[in-house]
């Protein structure tokens, strides 16, 4: 075995790769002594996602040296979704069939389910990444932040993100109608904003909503990183990890 | 054989296409009674890609026209494409002796051709038919094993699915190509830089 790793909660490593899933079918994973990490755009490359899980997250955790693991992650979700609560996760690769084997353990009942899932040929290279500097930042819950992208995606296919010194601004026009949520400060909603003036651009409600919708499963709390008509950076806190996306204005 | 003629590059298609119906760059002239090629959209967002010519499109000059044909025909209507929209050739424009596969040399001497009508369409998102065109564009592969997939090199977007000759006579495959190629609808559904901009204009 190239690695062996053992993640505590079956549901929430599920979960995780539901929220890759936001952005890409199929991803290579980079697994080495330290944890596993993913970077990928999707084919339109409007969105990315950028994934990572340290050792410290794993009850076990043992890497005899760095591997490129290329699978297709809807599989890897369809064999793990229905993965319960107290169920533990094993992954583990074995380069010679080039086939990960996931075990689903239930201590409490003493049953083990297991799984193996064909890895995929690696051709693409690397993803390159955007270096981005952000003029303003806000934390926001997730869930209220993905009931304003809902309520945007009712009346257009866009929306626009602002973040304001005193309040995060999401809103939306279409041809019927208009909308506008206003998050802030001191209530449930908004618990941190970082701006020294206002600064706003558009996005796609295709990937905004797939992306929140994703992120608020894993996250209570939403980072958002905005300057204006830039790419927006979406981050949602993962214990011991990462899990960040990037999404490509709309330029009006 | 471009019907969209007014259609911009249309006229850089025509001229790529009178060079192919005069080329002897390799043996494959000899035999051929039409050199194939291609025929669509010169502005389409899809260009699928082929291996050679056979019997049917020798005869008639134009791509996929026989019984692997029909069948792309059906993939394309059942997804909602129309044959007009899309850029339809094949990676050598001659068909090779009782249809065998194109050698490395007949291949490498017509792959400028298809390099420039690709420069001339720069499709979103191009559909490599079956094992030859994977082998010639991407790499030793196996289509089975690829199929399905998106697969991003030389800045173009490739999509890899069978060979409708291969699928004709095989339920599962037919499936499965029928599958992909509504998978390759939605890909461009999915694809909105012409709405946006791409992370690409930020690196």
């Amino acid at each position: 075995m190239i690695f062996s790793v053992k993640f505590p909660s079956a549901d929430y490593f599920a979960d995780l790769m539901k929220a890759v899933t936001a952005v890409v079918e199929e991803g290579t994973f980079v697994v080495d002594q330290e944890g596993m990490k993913l970077t990928a755009m999707d084919p339109a490359h409007i969105s990315l996602v950028n994934f990572e899980l340290t050792k410290a997250a794993a009850e076990e955790y043992s890497c005899e040296k760095q591997v490129e693991l290329t699978i297709n992650i809807n599989e890897l979700h369809k064999l793990i979704r229905k993965a319960k609560k107290n169920e533990i996760i094993t992954l583990e690769y074995d380069d010679e069939k080039k086939r990960l084997s996931v075990t689903l353990t239930n201590p409490a009942a003493s049953t083990e389910r297991r799984f193996t899932l064909n890895t995929l040929e690696t051709v693409t290279g690397k993803t390159p990444v955007p270096n981005l500097s952000f003029e303003a930042k806000a934390r926001v819950s997730a869930e209220a932040f993905r009931v304003a992208i809902e309520d945007a995606a009712t009346v257009s296919d866009y929306a626009k993100l602002t973040i304001a010194p005193d309040a995060v601004i999401i809103s939306s026009k279409g041809e019927m109608g208009s909308h506008s949520t206003k998050l802030a400060p001191g209530g449930t909603a908004v618990f941190e904003i970082e701006a020294q003036h206002e600064v706003s651009a558009s996005f796609s409600l295709n990937y905004l909503e797939k992306i929140i919708k994703a992120g608020k499963t894993v996250a209570e709390e939403s980072v958002i990183e905005l300057s204006s008509n830039r790419p927006v950076k979406l981050s949602f806190p993962v214990p011991s990890g990462k899990l960040e996306y990037l999404i490509a204005p709309r330029i009006e | 054989m471009f019907k969209a003629v007014l259609m911009p590059g249309a006229n850089e298609l025509e001229k790529i296409a009178a060079e192919i119906v005069t080329c002897v760059k390799c043996p494959l002239h000899k035999n051929r009674a039409n050199a194939v090629p291609g025929e669509g959209n010169p502005r389409a967002e899809v260009m699928l890609i082929g291996e050679a010519p056979g019997a049917e499109e020798d005869k008639q000059g134009r791509p996929f026209v026989g019984a692997a044909g029909r069948l792309l025909n059906e993939a394309l209507e059942k997804a909602g494409f129309s044959r007009e929209e899309v850029f339809i050739t094949n990676i050598v424009k001659c068909r090779p002796p009782r249809n065998r596969v194109p050698t490395e040399d007949e291949r490498r001497a017509c792959l400028p051709y298809l390099h420039r009508q690709l420069e001339v369409i720069k499709p979103k998102i191009i559909c490599l038919l079956g094992r030859t065109p994977l082998e010639t564009l991407i790499g030793p592969y196996s289509i089975s094993k690829m199929r399905g997939r998106t697969i991003e090199k030389d800045g173009w977007l490739f999509f890899l699915t069978y060979h409708p000759a291969a699928a004709i006579y095989n339920p599962s495959l037919k499936e499965q190509f029928l599958k992909d190629i509504q998978k390759l609808r939605e890909l461009i559904h999915r694809d909105e830089r012409r709405r946006g901009s791409s992370l690409d204009e930020f690196l």
